[in-house]
């Protein structure tokens, strides 16, 4: 009886375990590869589908070779968990591995998020709403048909849920002699608090450079960008508080404005860095010390304790008595001294009188 | 290939495991100490089991640290993953003190309410700063910890910053600590249970 109730117990606990929840707290805005939804999310065990549909929208017809682009993506109508946080994954296609924008030949200079990364967590205020990440991106360097994926991680229900958009191209085509652009740039997309930012920006075929930037969705600020030895160089005004800048740069010709899609500007986290060989010596100094501690108290604790009355053994070893003794003994002793006692000779009080006097009344004449 | 991240999140959890098993047996085996509790065949077996599951968690201690050495990112930029170096040195220090005291003082560690009390602290010390550890683990990973609901969990979202200089000054008067404890302090007799049998002891 006893037994079936321990087996009846077990069964209970094995089928009382909660359904299964991925990383409820996220795993940071990063670059990563379909694959990242293997142990998880795309675990079929565990992970189900989501309701989320996804839109998405250019800020331009189409690009060109090496020229920027902005693309945003909404998802909306998942199933949402208490925290509401959703991941999405802008991708290049589905295979697993090697699949962000970079693997084929994009180039993402701002992620919406202060990061520039393809994986990008917000919370979502509800399902209507949800959510929607702008990626700022420079065209691969070759001709063609592009195809780009989104893609969202989130839980609802308590369970890991993701789906996949249908597929989304973007033409990219040959770049029109003397259009503006930059080359070869990466952007500045975080700075700490009150820094001033100056920028170089590699812009050719332009003959003015325009900085823009703005406050969250506030107003847009222009400032024109000066040309110095060929270099075209613009400082971003410094944030005094933990505000969310975004910038983007306008380059006009004769015959074209060229513009930049919104890069946004992150602030630098503490600026803590730390020297890990020194933290591995604390940590060994740590890990010394301790044992050391337990090393010596265990053996304090090891030793007999003959008798409650005698002194530790440590004491014992030390024992200074007869050194005492000795300093605080009377070099010379009187023979009428009143502590000498009755019936001692002359010569036995020279020799033991001082012992005597120690022993019987402290030391000391 | 199996990721770095894989294969700490296996190591810790064989180490925690084997620690909590350690841990809850020492607690039994303290009990049966004060109280009477228990034969003596299943005291015998309570000081076993603990001993050799900490044992297993000595050897998974080091395995768990390369692990997470790898799997780590950004190492010197995280106050928090500077804190999971520091505390697993602590770690590290506390149980081999467990393994060190079961060791030398053997079985009669028990027969003594000194000692047993000591030893069952230091395990659960250790136990304790392995708790912490995989506290950070979980904030690292998924943002949050069980040690929320605990209202003085602490979140070691600082660390300390020692320069180079001092952290060798420390390490030298550690291990210096260390090397007087073993080679100049006297070392304890064996323990004896109360029938007035020697305990084994190898710390001779």
């Amino acid at each position: 009886m006893r037994r079936t109730f321990i087996l009846a117990g077990l069964l209970l606990l094995v089928l009382v375990v909660p359904s299964h929840s991925a990383n409820p707290g996220g795993m940071g805005d990063s670059s990563r590869d379909f694959s990242c939804g293997g142990s998880c999310h795309g675990d079929p065990g565990l992970s189900q589908s989501s309701s989320a549909e996804f839109q998405f929208e250019l800020d331009r017809a189409s690009a060109y070779v090496g020229g920027p682009i902005s693309i945003t993506v909404s998802a909306t109508g998942m199933e949402l968990s208490p925290r509401g946080l959703v991941g999405l994954f802008l991708l290049a296609d589905t295979h697993g591995v090697a699949d962000t924008p970079e693997d084929a030949g994009w180039t993402i200079l701002s992620d919406g998020a202060g990061g520039s990364g393809n994986y990008v967590e917000n919370h979502a205020f509800d399902s209507t709403t949800g959510v929607s990440v702008t990626w700022s991106l420079i065209a691969p360097p070759s001709e063609g048909v592009y195809t780009l994926y989104a893609q969202a991680h989130h839980g609802g229900d308590g369970s890991p849920r993701m789906n996949l958009s249908q597929a989304f191209t973007i033409d990219v085509g040959p770049i029109p002699e003397n259009l503006p652009q930059m080359i070869d740039w990466e952007p500045m997309t975080s700075r700490g608090l009150g820094e001033t930012s100056t920028m170089t920006l590699p812009v050719v075929n332009a003959t003015s450079v325009h900085l823009e930037y703005r406050i969250g969705e506030g107003q847009i600020t222009s400032v024109a960008v000066g040309l110095e030895n060929n270099v075209w160089t613009t400082e971003l005004p410094a944030a005094l508080s933990d505000i969310v800048v975004h910038y983007r740069i306008v380059m006009t010709n004769d015959e074209f404005s060229e513009t930049t899609g919104w890069i946004t500007v992150g602030m630098d986290e503490g600026g803590y860095s730390a020297d890990l060989t020194a933290v591995r010596l604390q940590a060994l100094a740590l890990m010394l010390t301790s044992l050391a501690l337990c090393i010596t108290i265990q053996r304090r604790m090891a030793r007999p304790a003959h008798s409650k009355d005698e002194p530790p053994a440590a004491l014992i070893s030390v024992d200074q008595t007869d050194i005492l003794a000795a300093s605080f003994a009377p070099t010379t002793l009187a023979m009428d001294d009143p502590r000498r006692p009755f019936g001692w000779s002359d010569e036995q009080w020279q020799h033991y009188g001082a012992a005597h006097i120690v022993e019987h009344q402290g030391g000391g004449l | 290939m199996v990721a770095a991240a894989t294969l700490h999140a296996f190591s810790t959890e064989l180490l925690i495991g084997s620690m909590t098993f350690t841990v809850t047996v020492t607690l039994l085996r303290l009990v049966a100490t004060f109280s009477g509790l228990f034969t003596d065949n299943i005291r015998k077996g309570l000081d076993q089991a603990a001993f050799f599951a900490s044992l297993f968690a000595l050897a998974a201690i080091p395995l768990v640290i390369l692990t997470g050495n790898f799997a780590a990112e950004n190492n010197s930029t995280s106050p928090m993953i500077v804190n999971k170096v520091l505390l697993s040195g602590l770690c590290l220090g506390l149980w081999v003190g467990v393994v060190h005291g079961r060791w030398t003082w053997g079985p009669e560690l028990w027969s003594r309410k000194g000692t047993a009390l000591f030893h069952s602290a230091i395990t659960c010390a250790a136990y304790g700063v392995a708790a912490m550890l995989g506290s950070i683990g979980g904030l690292l990973t998924r943002g949050e910890t069980v040690g929320d609901l605990l209202g003085f969990w602490p979140h070691f979202g600082s660390a300390p910053e020692l320069g180079y200089g001092l952290s060798i000054t420390l390490a030298l008067l550690s291990l210096v600590t260390l090397l007087i404890v073993i080679f100049i302090q006297p070392r304890g007799e064996p323990i004896e249970d109360g029938s007035g049998r020697i305990a084994e002891s190898l710390d001779q």
